[in-house]
């Protein structure tokens, strides 16, 4: 009985006393066994397990940095000399690398700068940047970036104090105390205002948005991580910024449970936020399709405009090919342009001339690019009166033409008497004959009755008659002489009369010319009468130093016509009385 | 540096603003201009060689009809409230604020300002009065914002308190 109790604790308590034996009271053994050896243990594979870490996180690198900083600062400033010592040597080397990064630095910010401050590009930026209120800088980034993150805060949760803060450009970086306050408490202010009965954390801001702006916030425990982006931030850099609010936690977890508002611990974090700093330019693929579409475009415009420089070139060479032609009888040039492409030649033309195709054919001017437009004129160049001639002449068979001197011509063949008088006429309608000397002695007619002759004059001289009284010559107001517009008509007139006056006397008749002048109705009766004798006279003697018989000729004056149409009063117009054929007995009773 | 966050409260119109218009920026100005939601302002001190940056949260006016927001209390090294002694009601108004913020925050700090001494005191409550209320207080400080009054000492003394 009494070994019962005894019995069982014994045996707990050798085997407590056994490992107590083993490893020591509370794994002494074991402890100092390790402390013993701790150094070798480590020392074997430290940098093994640097190299594993640093290669699984990273985060071996965010610990050394600020030690390693620190230290340094630490041993400069206690070890000056020393350290000048040993960097003197490389002094040289470091300022020749210096020198070189700014020289290259410097260059490009220099090309930057020219293209961001004379391109037309940049002066469009300037302009929206002022359009819309935002400086030049800030437009040019949010241009240039997708996005790009410009600053970063780190707050700490409770107090809304800032721990730390890094920007992408120290210039530029807002007061980061103030905007981590403001921005806790406008988070507080959220928070409160549209969820008072829901727990406080399920209402808290994740993201503040302006046009250009977006502020993106990202919660933990202790600390608020805030990120002020421009452009469009992707939506896995909110992983990223996690993953660096974690890492903060992390690192930082005792002095943020410790914070006091004592920010020291935390100014080495700046390895850790400077990760975050990321940003993504602009692919410029989109600008190098513009730039090669406006290069094809400026080539294309040159191309077209070299082509459209050779036929303007060949045109004009062309114009000037025709303007320098040899004068063409018949044939007046009077303006040659160049438009859409071809040549407008405008031209005077006696029909008798060759056509002006021809005539640029026979030049060997090519007529597919000249359009013509050409006017109807009288020449009195000899040639184009010759051809007149010679087109008559060829309308009767037994009559031939040759030349005898330069302007004197033969006429010879035999004709009868009609034609030969109705040939007369139609050479004598030939404007400018005059200056051919055209002999027509060699023409024989051939005898006919002498009656029927006569007869057939008279016929003649009564045709002439009729178309003589039927021509009327018109006057301007006020004036007694013929104006150049009526030449035709009275070359026509002193034509016909010429003969008539050959007829009369060839079968013997009498003929009178009534020369009747008229004036319109304005004036007085006795200017009028004057007038209209003046005009009359002033024809009379025309006609007479134009080879008209002048006893022929009996010039009048109407005085005013009384005309419904008054313009019409302003004319001489005339009459011709011819007397009956006299037979041979009645000219020598 | 050592930052601080101090928190302003009060009743409508006391003068918190002013407070810390004064002290932070030395001006006065007659304006009056209701502060809505949170301002937020801050200036550095130095206490025994030691910076310290206060971050001076001034809250929009408090009366009985609304309450305030504790959250904006939340991690305050100290508060403040401010009080008007030419308004009688101004006293009980403060008192009240106290007692809401010491609801949710305890433990911190509270100074107890009787602000616009520059004007003649023209409330019923006697000075015996006044200081027996201001034991529920860190501490009693009479302040006029308008000359600039104990002003820093206040902030002082906040600064000096928080470290």
């Amino acid at each position: 009985m009494t070994d019962k109790g005894p019995t069982s604790a014994p045996v707990d308590d050798s085997l407590d006393k056994i490992r107590e034996l083993l490893i020591g009271r509370d794994d002494k053994y074991i402890e100092d066994k390790l402390n013993r050896n701790a150094k070798g243990v480590v020392s074997g594979v430290v940098s093994e397990a640097l190299l594993d870490r640093e290669t699984k996180d990273g985060s071996v690198n965010k610990v050394l940095v600020p030690l390693v900083e620190k230290s340094l600062h630490r041993s400069i400033e206690a070890n000056s000399d020393k350290i000048v010592g040993t960097l003197y040597p490389l002094v040289g080397t470091l300022v020749r690398k210096a020198v070189s990064a700014f020289l290259v630095d410097f260059v490009e910010k220099t090309n930057a700068l020219i293209e961001h401050s004379l391109s037309p590009k940049s002066i469009t930026w300037r302009f929206k940047a002022w359009q819309s209120g935002v400086r030049y800088s800030d437009y040019v980034a949010s241009q240039v970036y997708q996005y790009q993150v410009q600053q970063l805060f780190v707050i700490h949760r409770e107090t809304g104090t800032l721990l730390h803060t890094v920007s992408s450009d120290p210039q530029k970086s807002k007061d980061a105390d103030l905007i981590s306050s403001m921005l806790v408490a406008i988070n507080d202010f959220v928070a409160d205002a549209f969820s008072p009965s829901k727990a406080a954390y399920d209402n808290e801001l994740g993201e503040i948005k302006t046009d250009d702006f977006t502020l993106l916030i990202n919660l933990g425990p202790q600390a608020i991580l805030v990120a002020a982006v421009i452009g469009s931030a992707p939506p896995e850099i909110r992983g990223k910024f996690q993953l660096a609010l974690e890492e903060f936690h992390q690192f930082y977890q005792k002095p943020l449970l410790e914070y006091k508002g004592d920010n020291r611990p935390f100014e080495g974090c700046g390895t850790l936020l400077n990760d975050c700093l990321v940003s993504e330019k602009k692919e410029a693929k989109q600008g190098k399709k513009k730039r090669l579409a406006g290069t094809l475009l400026v080539v294309l415009a040159i191309v077209s405009l070299l082509t459209l420089a050779f036929f303007r070139i060949e045109l004009a060479l062309l114009q000037n090919n025709i303007d320098t032609l040899p004068p063409e009888p018949g044939i007046v040039l009077s303006r040659t342009e160049i438009n859409n492409g071809k040549i407008h030649l405008r031209l005077l033309r006696d029909p008798a001339a060759p056509s002006a195709r021809e005539w640029l054919r026979r030049y060997g001017v090519e007529t597919d690019d000249v359009s013509i437009s050409e006017s109807s004129f009288v020449s009195l160049h000899n040639a184009v009166i010759e051809t007149k001639l010679l087109n008559l002449i060829s309308a009767y068979p037994s009559l031939s033409i040759a030349r005898e001197e330069a302007n004197n011509l033969r006429l010879s063949g035999s004709i009868s008497a009609a034609q030969y008088s109705l040939l007369l006429q139609k050479v004598n309608a030939i404007p400018g004959i005059s200056q051919l000397n055209i002999n027509a002695n060699n023409i024989t007619i051939p005898p006919v009755a002498t009656d029927n002759s006569a007869t057939l004059s008279a016929a003649l001289a009564k045709q002439i008659a009729s178309e003589v009284s039927g021509i009327t010559l018109n006057f301007k107001k006020n004036q007694n002489t013929l104006a150049v517009s009526e030449m035709e008509k009275f070359n026509r007139l002193t034509l016909l009369l010429t003969q008539l006056q050959d007829v009369a006397h060839q079968i013997n008749l009498s003929v009178a010319v009534f020369i009747m002048g008229a004036s319109d109705r304005s004036g007085t009766t006795a200017k009028n009468k004057t007038l209209s004798r003046a005009r009359a006279d002033n024809v009379k003697n025309l006609l007479v130093s134009n080879g008209v018989d002048e006893s022929l000729l009996l010039p009048m004056g109407l005085g005013s016509l009384p005309l419904n149409e008054n313009a019409m009063g302003r004319t001489v117009f005339l009459n011709v009385l011819i007397s009956e054929a006299k037979t041979t007995e009645d000219k020598n009773p | 540096m050592n930052q601080k966050k101090v928190c302003i409260l009060g009743p409508t119109g006391v003068g918190k603003t002013s407070l810390v218009k004064q002290f932070v920026e030395g001006i006065f100005s007659e304006k009056y201009q209701t502060t809505i939601g949170v301002k937020i302002d801050k200036k550095q001190l130095s206490q025994n060689g030691n910076d310290v940056q206060l971050l001076l949260w001034d809250l929009e006016g408090i009366d009985r009809y609304c309450g305030f927001n504790p959250r904006y209390l939340r991690g305050a090294t100290a508060y403040i409230v401010v009080v008007d002694q030419t308004r009688s009601q101004s006293l009980l108004e403060g008192l009240d604020i106290l007692s809401m913020a010491r609801e949710h925050y305890p433990d911190t700090p509270a100074f107890f300002v009787v602000n616009k001494t520059d004007l003649p005191t023209s409330w019923h409550w006697s000075e015996e009065e006044v200081n027996e209320h201001a034991k529920s207080f860190t501490s009693l400080i009479k302040t006029s914002a308008k000359t600039g009054d104990n002003v820093e000492d206040l902030f002082s003394t906040i600064a000096f308190w928080a470290q």
